[in-house]
């Protein structure tokens, strides 16, 4: 009895112990380690911060030479004032991770394909799509050509000491809390990693085509039908070099061969439906002559996904050679986008074409056919680790234009031939040191110096000066091409077919003090036909319109017209369609829900405000219409096809509107462009009066999209920020849509003090326990910005709320 | 007054021990006040609860007033409980209490059981 007595609380003891000790399988639902997450001495608790900063003031840290103040103004923004570069990039890793670090590793952990690590047999997948595409092995080569330049070897190794510094002093209690409740523990920071942090935005910013779609339109519907859906320059487009910009160098021409298309249909992993409209960004330049000040301003808006944490992350990062504020990429060191006391720049993504497709003639398991030679195929085995089930190991063939990324290993969906893909995200390049010399640039010498290190993903550097000048220029290591290379699927058994060398920087679309006195770009075509080079890509029409007619009027402009224009909520592909829409549908037998509809659309100034319902009502006819007049297109995702863009959509229909395409199949009378109009009309009429039914209240335009700020773990919902209001959509200067939008909006005024203004729907810090998470969002939302705090030294004034000393 | 010193002891204990080792420690620190404490087994038993859970409800509820509930709501979200910082404080302590409850109680009977042979 007393045996009894004493086994049943001590085995009872046990068992809670380690049960909950570990993760837990209670039916479909996984449970983290339930003891130490809610423990208050190691669990979520010690996540839970208060407001006040609560570090120690000293800091001892053996990785550095001297003594670095660090001083967080009243946003918690961490301004940095080293005595050596050495320090200031050890620091700059310190400080990311100290906020950011569980961030920082997953981005990595993901790029690199290892997500079925923390997530199991669903990750894997993606994981195979990300290391077929051949991420890892671009970070690889990019790493080890870093090591060649002593500037960026240095300010990596310093970063990433920095980093390992702040990982070795975490304990249970302050690891980050994804790691917690996820069970997992960080891995040492290394040079690799922050190069695949920078492969992992040039895949996001380039890592994209539509080669297998407009391939498969091409065996479909022919050449003449592809053009029209998916022209490679649409009338009424306008450039981000401004029209009649003379292009002063002789061009070689190519050798072109005669064109052929791989027969077949060809489907991808990573086909996501209709192109990605929503991923962009605007920036621009005003000339100094047409501001009130005398001096430039610059203003620089990316949009990307709407995350928590906040893709970017605010710092001031002083030393002896350099004084800079902007955004950085948790991860990187440098700041990507910001200024310093002589100038000023910004990114917009440039869409150009970058990759492209090759089919494989095998010859045996290890060689392929090229012109009429053998050639090796090297081969890459990745063990790819899967959390409840046994390692899978990829094989990935590599050929010399780059990895076999669909063979019979992979996805082909029916399609048998192997096919490679050459991008230029896999060459080796030094993107930082163009980072490095834009932080520390004066002159537009000194930026397009740094420009000349950056090759992929290919983007828009806007630039202004105190001393006056301003200018852009599309910079990226970009192939030269024959018309229309690359937009298809090619023979990759002949060399005929390969890219014949890359345009030389100096002949990059670009411009510097253009005489119209502003530059500008919104992922527009980079140029008219009137530059020497052929080039396709993936562009916008309607915000490029919107900004030079903002940016075009005869007066001077001020700050806050700046911040204006980043958050303008008028969408030029309305003022495109809806008098078109008007005209074309008959009003006389509308019943009273209809003619609700209608007279919103009547009443509209096209502005997607965010209490705007008749913007909701354009919108769901707008996306009714999308599917009916390419109905013939669907599904998309079985058939291997793209939308046409909004943008020709609304062309075609206007030029051609009694094409065959314009017929809707599945019912009896053959429709034009007029029926199209008059259908979609009707059914976004009754969607509309569904919703108002369904919801109880009146759409407004912000109800309806539900822009959300989401944590990167789609199962943290409750570390989200949902339903957020404000305007604003794709093709619109304000680009927010449900789940992207601008991730962080600068102004900069280029006087004797340098001025600038910012905010990014975020907050310093990426603990979802501190108030410092998502701080920002409500003022993002607003349209409102904060004064960013450019100091020369450290002060001791109201403006900074804790100051600390970091020394050996 | 034998039932409070031996809850304080366990709690007291417990706080400091769990500040170094893993939170599964303070079964350790239970079982050996309860084969010490010469209480009754049911006593033993709300001594290693009491003193262990309120070593976390308090700790907790500090935590969490600093944080003014921030965390502890978005907790109650990710685990889908109502949205009460307090019910959250009173899930985590229950663990602890629980814990330390049936360890005072298998030490104490370990004592008894080794005093009768």
């Amino acid at each position: 009895m007393k045996f009894i007595k004493f086994l049943v609380p001590t085995f009872l003891a046990l068992v809670l112990a380690f049960a909950l000790n570990g993760e837990l399988t209670i039916g479909d639902k996984n449970l983290p380690p339930m003891g130490p997450l809610l423990s208050p001495f190691t669990g979520f608790w010690q996540n839970a911060e208060s407001k006040e900063i609560t570090w120690n003031p000293d800091v001892k840290l053996d990785g550095l030479a001297g003594s670095v103040t660090v001083q967080y103004d009243a946003r918690r923004v961490p301004h940095v004032f080293a005595q050596n570069d050495e320090d200031l990039y050890y620091m700059q890793g310190y400080l990311t991770a100290q906020d950011r670090l569980w961030e920082m590793d997953f981005i990595t952990r993901y790029a690199s394909g290892r997500i079925s690590e923390l997530v199991g047999e669903r990750g894997l997948k993606l994981d195979r799509t990300n290391r077929r595409m051949g991420i890892a092995y671009a970070a690889e080569q990019a790493a080890a050509h870093i090591n060649d330049n002593p500037t960026s070897k240095m300010v990596l190794e310093r970063y990433t000491a920095g980093v390992n510094a702040y990982i070795a002093s975490l304990s249970d209690g302050s690891l980050p809390l994804e790691y917690k409740i996820m069970n997992y523990k960080p891995e040492l920071w290394s040079a690799y990693k922050t190069t695949l942090l920078l492969k992992y935005m040039a895949n996001n910013l380039s890592g994209w085509d539509k080669d297998f779609e407009y391939t498969n339109a091409y065996n479909l519907f022919g050449k003449e039908i592809t053009d029209l859906l998916y022209p490679d320059r649409p009338a009424g487009i306008d450039p981000i070099i401004p029209v009649g910009t003379p292009y002063n160098f002789p061009v070689e021409a190519l050798d072109t061969p005669k064109y052929t298309i791989a027969k077949g249909v060809f489907i991808s992993s990573e086909f996501d439906g209709p192109i990605r409209e929503n991923l962009g960004s605007n920036n621009w330049a005003v000339s100094g002559s047409r501001t009130n000040t005398g001096f430039p301003l610059l203003a620089s808006d990316p949009h990307l996904g709407l995350n928590l944490p906040s893709i970017w992350y605010e710092m001031q990062l002083t030393s002896p050679s350099v004084n800079v504020y902007g955004a950085t990429l948790p991860g990187s060191p440098c700041v990507i986008i910001g200024f310093n006391a002589d100038a000023a720049w910004g990114v917009t993504n440039a869409g150009m074409d970058v990759r492209d497709w090759y089919t494989i003639k095998l010859l045996s398991n290890d060689k392929y056919l090229h012109d009429g030679a053998e050639k090796p195929i090297e081969y890459r085995y990745d063990t790819i680790r899967v959390k409840g089930a046994a390692d899978f190991i990829d094989t990935i063939r590599f050929t010399h234009f780059g990895p076999v990324v669909y063979d019979e290993r992979f996805d082909q969906n029916g399609n048998t031939t192997p096919l490679a893909l050459r991008w230029t995200a896999h060459d080796a390049s030094d993107e930082l040191m163009t980072f490095y010399g834009l932080n520390r640039a004066k002159t537009h010498d000194d930026y397009l110096k740094a420009l000349n290190y950056y090759y992929c993903p290919g983007q828009n550097f806007v630039f202004a000066s105190h001393a006056g000048d301003i200018a852009i220029r599309q910079q990226g290591h970009f192939p030269k091409k024959w018309p229309e290379q690359g937009r298809f699927i090619m023979d990759g058994s002949t060399s005929d077919f390969e890219w014949q060398g890359f345009i030389p920087f100096d002949q990059n679309p670009q411009v510097k003090n253009p005489p119209r006195g502003w530059v500008s770009s919104a992922n527009q075509h980079p140029a008219d036909s009137t530059y020497p080079y052929y080039f396709c890509g993936y562009y916008e029409y309607d915000r490029s319109r919107r900004i030079n007619e903002l940016l075009g009027e005869d007066r001077k402009y001020t700050v806050e017209d700046m911040k204006q224009f980043q958050n303008d909520n008028y969408a030029y592909y309305a003022k495109d369609l809806v008098p078109f829409l008007m005209e074309n549908v008959n009003d006389l037998n509308l019943n009273p829900g209809q003619k609700e509809v209608w007279e919103l659309l009547k009443n509209w100034d096209y502005n997607y405000t965010a209490d705007s319902r008749a913007a909701t009502a354009f919108e769901m006819i707008y996306d009714t219409l999308m599917v009916l007049v390419w109905d013939e297109l669907q599904p998309y995702d079985e058939k291997g096809l793209d939308a046409p863009t909004g943008y020709v959509t609304i062309q075609v229909m206007k030029a051609h509107p009694e094409h065959a395409l314009m017929d809707y199949k599945d019912t009896r009378p053959i429709e034009d462009a007029a029926d199209m109009l008059n259908m979609a009309f009707l059914a976004g009429a009754e969607k509309y009066q569904d919703w108002k039914a369904n919801n109880g209240k009146e759409p407004e335009w912000w109800q309806y999209k539900n822009t959300t700020v989401a944590h990167l773990v789609p199962f943290f919902k409750a570390f989200s920020r949902p339903m957020i209001h404000m305007g604003g959509n794709r093709h619109i200067l304000n680009a927010t849509d449900g789940t992207h939008g601008a991730s962080w909006r600068m102004v900069v005024s280029l006087e004797d003090e340098v001025k600038a203004w910012g905010v990014y729907p975020g907050g310093a810090s990426g603990n979802p326990g501190s108030y410092y998470y998502d701080a920002y969002v409500d003022t993002w939302a607003a349209g409102e910005y904060y004064g960013l705090l450019f100091l020369k030294a450290p002060v001791q004034n109201e403006t900074i709320q804790f100051t600390q000393t970091f020394s050996k | 007054m034998k039932f409070i010193i031996v809850t304080l002891a366990i709690a007291l204990v417990a706080f400091g021990v769990q500040l170094v080792l893993p939170w599964w420690s303070l079964a350790l620190v239970a079982f050996l006040i309860g084969f010490v404490s010469n209480l009754s087994g049911w006593a033993a038993l709300a001594a290693g609860f009491l003193g262990s859970g309120s070593v976390w409800a308090l700790y907790a509820f500090l935590l969490n007033s600093g944080n003014d509930s921030l965390l502890a709501h978005k907790m109650a979200a990710l685990f889908g409980v109502p949205s009460s910082a307090l019910l959250m404080v009173a899930i985590s302590a229950l663990i602890a209490a629980l814990l330390g409850g049936f360890a005072a109680a298998g030490g104490r009977n370990l004592k008894q059981l080794v005093a009768s042979k």
